[in-house]
């Protein structure tokens, strides 16, 4: 018995070090960003050979950032944009693929392929379509048009169509035994069932809107409606580039994602699934 | 029920949302509107957009404009401060679908891309002559394809060589007598490898670099008209062979090759390399690396045996597309004048386009407490004489600078013998010069 | 099933009408434009297959598409695989495990503009990297990792590996989630130990996963550009030129909208094809 504590003690032990050792590879960068943006103005950021630790650490590189450009203003822009895309696109990609995982209609298997073929496209080469269309619907210094393009997209489809089709089939069956519609199947059986990938999804479409910076600089001409990157782009200037403040920048922009992923990171819980199957 | 509140909220939402599109739209058409009957009033609004000049220049600028509008109260800037690395694509979507700006501030290469395609107001008729004769005449005729002036020149740099004093005294070298010279580079470069394991030369070869490189030492890139390459000389030979030679000997850094400017400063700030060109890099080596700074001493480019020194010119274009080229072209010479140029040379090392700031002796005389920046203005200033457009625009110009890059980087990198390589970039330009 | 006949397309109708507008309408436009001479200035002149078979000319299309090609390869058994370790690694339930997931989590969202500097830190010829390999006697002499023609594109390769991992990861995670817990509690009564219960319960359940990330991460492949434009730019000698490289260069450097978007389209049907036989070959599930 005793023995068995003690290997299950190395175990953890081992399992830990392999933890950390894939922790380091994976934060090595960002170590690096984070001891740049603590650096005081004597320190030299291009030190060779490089050093970690800030002689003099300072979080004045944060407030500076601050005052460059108008950051609450493009705080409140950036939010508004990255909400809005993550409630459409989830609930719009979530519905598109609830068919295309578990109805079977005429095209589905076309549908599905045209809906993939949209990501196979670089966007540079959509740019100015996507650019004349909006201009067209009126989209430009809006936020709706910083969020549209976005609102579904093939990668979200995709998600939810696997797990949709993870679900065992007998919930619907026994749904629909009960007089419930489609959409009610969809909302109430199937939605609480895939809250891991609605997770994933929220997650992945809140980074991406949150760090897109090539469309809003497009479509955007009022610096009052500029987004949280494009603010930060402002800090290597034409003739200056301080990195302590490109790194301090890079960090506050890091952050609300950060905390979105942690707040939501709870709902990866094995086993959620538990009991579910028995229908 | 919790989640019947849901889907409401959630239908809100949607709603909100379109009628906020229909809203912003209605604002659209107002705006309209508004041009519209500011223009019976004769008011026009220019669009100006600059490249990244926020924050540091943004009072600057905003002085400029409120200077303009009260002495021109029938027209409005509308500034917009573009991030540099995409302003190319803001624009070219913004041409493409006829809705481009009125004045921009453009870096030449990309400049002459757009004059290539006729998109820009050409500046020899839009201009009158006495405004010409402002401008120093280099810097006026700088950027011209097949005779079409299309820039207004903004503001000038010529390439000073910055000299980490440290390392010359680490090898032994006197750090008053910098690398002048090509031949002299190399030297040094021999000296400071052997003494202190740094490296000396870090010539960056991106850009247009390797081709002004060629012709400091001699070449002529192509014919006088233009249709044929005249590179494939002695004189292109060695240059060839000098960098090959720098590059096989490890005195110069791998990265070299990367042909990313940004390699090369880093490497000088981190102390790890002693000169390279790099004038309009002082302010960022003073923000990231202040020790080296410190140990930062401007001197005049390195140069061949033709004594030539490279100047660049930054530029305010004006799109065809413009309804307003009278106003536009109006605020770029207003915005390039020598009062607002020799306000805004005060504010970071560089050179004004316009002759009468140019006699200011801010940009001759060095003071007691001279910083390195001061002296790079200095410097700069002092070869601006000598300092002509080594490259001029040319048509297919990046075609033609890659073909060049691609040859050196063969020869360098030993897949081709230095005459082989040349003659590979003399076809390939050919080819290209032929289209 | 007895749902009407016109339920699956009401479902799919606003997904379907934004891509359709926002991408769909742009990319024929694309693949229009990719049948003339375009500078995004002058209005388009239709050329018919000019632009191909310029293209099908051009060595340098040949030579990117065969880095793509050398980039997908690489990259994709890489991020098909490690990340599914990651993910069982990160469902354990270990105190601060929340704080591992979302370590790994890190490089996703890191601006690659920034991180790149740090990567110099460790390719540079006295960076990190060589250091280490001469302190373990591999190599004699330093090798200049981001401008030798023979390891640029597998250096770059690494630095999407490690944005990518955590991502896939995080697909797998919600994958795990969904299978029942039942699964291996019978499974433990029937003894199996670790390994078996993965490769008989795991792996199997995680194919609609493995099929995604699959695609995904082919896509994300074929389509690199930041990485390479960060790092090495496509060079020494365009060793480490991608397709979309090339593409941006072509319509942003030299304005040849045109061209670009025929190199586009080759892009697309590649990539299309090559999502095909993906589907056909794993997507032998339920549904698809």
């Amino acid at each position: 018995m005793a023995a068995k504590k003690s290997s299950s003690i190395i175990k953890k032990i081992l399992l830990y070090l392999l933890l950390i050792a894939i922790t380091l590879f994976m934060i090595g960068p960002f170590l690096w960003l984070l001891s740049t943006a603590l650096k005081s103005a004597s320190e030299n950021i291009f030190q060779y050979p490089p050093k970690l630790l800030p002689e003099e650490p300072t979080f004045s590189n944060f407030g500076k950032v601050m005052d460059v450009f108008p950051f609450w203003r493009y705080l409140l822009n950036s939010t508004i944009v990255s909400g809005l895309t993550v409630i459409l696109n989830v609930l719009f990609c979530s519905l598109a693929a609830y068919p295309l995982a578990r109805m079977n209609f005429k095209g589905k298997n076309t549908v599905f392929i045209l809906i993939l073929s949209t990501m196979m496209i670089p966007f540079q080469l959509l740019m100015i379509p996507v650019y004349i269309l909006s201009l067209n619907l009126g989209l430009q210094n809006t936020y709706l048009g910083m969020v549209l393009p976005h609102v579904t997209t093939a990668f979200g489809v995709f998600l939810m169509r696997q797990a949709f089709m993870t679900v065992p089939y007998e919930l619907d069956e026994s749904a629909r035994m009960d007089g419930a519609n489609s959409f009610q199947i969809w909302w109430k059986v199937l939605m609480p069932l895939v809250k891991p990938s609605l997770v994933t999804l929220t997650i992945f479409t809140f980074v991406s809107a949150w760090g897109d910076f090539l469309w809003p600089l497009i479509i955007v001409n009022d610096q009052n409606m500029f987004t949280l990157p494009l603010g930060l782009n402002m800090l290597s200037g034409t003739f200056t580039s301080d990195w302590r403040l490109i790194a301090a920048g890079a960090i506050i922009s890091m952050i609300p994602v950060i905390v979105i992923f942690l707040l939501l990171q709870r709902f990866f819980i094995g086993g959620a699934m538990k009991g579910a199957i028995k229908g | 029920m919790k989640k019947k509140h849901l889907l409401l909220a959630m239908i809100l939402i949607i709603t909100m949302i379109f009628v906020s599109a229909c809203g912003s739209d209605d604002a659209k058409k107002d705006s309209k509107d508004n041009k519209d009957s500011k223009g019976k009033t004769e008011q026009t609004t220019i669009e100006f957009w600059t490249m990244q000049l926020k924050p540091t220049f943004t009072e600057y600028i905003e002085g400029v404009i409120a200077d303009f509008e009260n002495e021109n109260p029938d027209i409005k800037i509308d500034w917009l401060d573009v991030p540099a690395a995409d302003l190319d694509k803001k624009i070219l979507t913004a041409v493409s679908s006829n809705t481009a700006p009125d004045v921009v501030n453009l870096n030449p290469t990309f400049a002459s891309k757009l004059a290539e395609l006729d998109a820009l107001v050409n500046m020899e008729e839009a201009v009158s002559d006495e405004d010409k004769q402002k401008y120093v005449k280099g810097a006026w005729e700088a950027n011209r394809l097949q005779d079409v002036t299309f820039v207004i020149p903004w503001y000038l740099s010529t390439e000073v060589t910055l000299n980490n004093t440290k390392i010359y005294e680490e090898a032994g070298l006197d750090p008053e007598k910098p690398a002048k010279t090509y031949e002299e580079a190399k030297e040094y470069s021999k000296i400071i490898k052997e003494k202190t394991g740094k490296y000396g030369y870090f010539p960056s070869l991106d850009l247009s670099l390797v081709l002004q490189h060629m012709v400091v030492m001699g070449a002529e890139l192509t014919n006088e008209d233009g249709t044929k390459a005249a590179f494939n000389t002695p004189e292109g030979l060695k240059a060839f062979e000098y960098f090959t030679e720098l590059y096989q000997e490890d005195l110069i850094p791998k990265e070299a090759l990367s042909g990313d400017q940004r390699n090369t400063i880093d490497m000088y700030q981190a102390g790890q390399v002693a000169f390279f060109a790099g004038s309009h890099f002082i302010s960022q080596i003073k923000e990231n690396a202040p020790e080296i700074y410190e140990h930062t001493k401007p001197s005049e480019a390195i140069t061949g045996d033709t004594g030539k020194k490279t100047m660049s010119v930054q530029n305010i274009v004006v799109p065809k597309q413009t309804d307003n080229e009278e106003a536009a072209v109006k605020f770029a010479l207003f915005l390039t004048n020598a009062e607002n140029q020799l306000a805004f040379t005060k504010l970071t090392p560089i050179l004004p386009s316009a002759v009468e700031a140019l006699e200011d002796p801010y940009f001759t005389e060095a003071g007691e407490d001279a910083e390195p920046t001061d002296l790079v203005r200095i410097t700069a200033a002092g070869q601006l004489d000598e300092a002509e457009l080594l490259v001029p625009p040319m048509e297919n110009y990046d075609e033609l600078k890659e073909a060049m890059f691609d040859a050196i980087s063969e020869a360098m990198l030993g897949e081709a013998t230095p005459q082989e390589a040349l003659d590979k970039a003399e076809k390939a330009w050919n080819e290209i010069l032929a289209k | 099933m007895r749902t009407n006949k016109l339920t699956p397309y009401l479902f799919l109708l606003p997904g379907c009408v934004i891509l359709g507008a926002f991408i769909f309408y742009p990319m024929l436009q694309a693949i229009w434009l990719s049948f003339t001479d375009y500078n995004m200035v002058s209005d388009p002149e239709f050329v018919k297959f000019d632009n191909y078979e310029k293209l099908f000319q051009d060595e340098l299309f040949w030579k990117t598409l065969k880095n793509t090609f050398i980039y997908l390869i690489g990259v994709v058994p890489a991020l098909v695989i490690i990340p599914i370790f990651l993910a069982v690694l990160v469902n354990q339930k270990l105190k601060g495990i929340g704080f591992f997931r979302s370590a790994y989590y890190i490089p996703v969202v890191t601006s690659l503009v920034v991180a790149g500097i740090a990567w110099d830190w460790v390719y540079k010829e006295n960076g990190l990297l060589n250091y280490v390999l001469d302190l373990l006697g591999i190599i004699a002499e330093p090798i200049p990792w981001l401008t030798s023609t023979d390891t640029a594109i597998f250096a770059v390769m690494v630095v999407t590996v490690w944005k990518g991992l955590g991502y896939y990861m995080i697909i797998y995670l919600a994958g795990l989630q969904s299978i029942p817990t039942s699964l291996y509690e019978a499974a433990q009564i029937d003894g199996a130990n670790w390994w078996q219960q993965h490769t008989r319960i795991t792996i199997p359940m995680l194919m609609p996963f493995v099929l995604i990330v699959t695609i995904m991460s082919s896509i994300a492949a074929m389509k690199v550009f930041e990485e390479i434009y960060i790092m090495t730019g496509g060079g020494p000698l365009h060793a480490s030129e991608t397709l979309v490289f090339y593409i941006y260069k072509e319509a942003f450097d030299r304005l040849n909208m045109g061209y670009a978007s025929a190199a586009g389209v080759v892009l697309f049907v590649l990539t299309l094809i090559f999502s095909l036989m993906n589907l056909k070959v794993m997507g032998k599930d339920k549904t698809a």
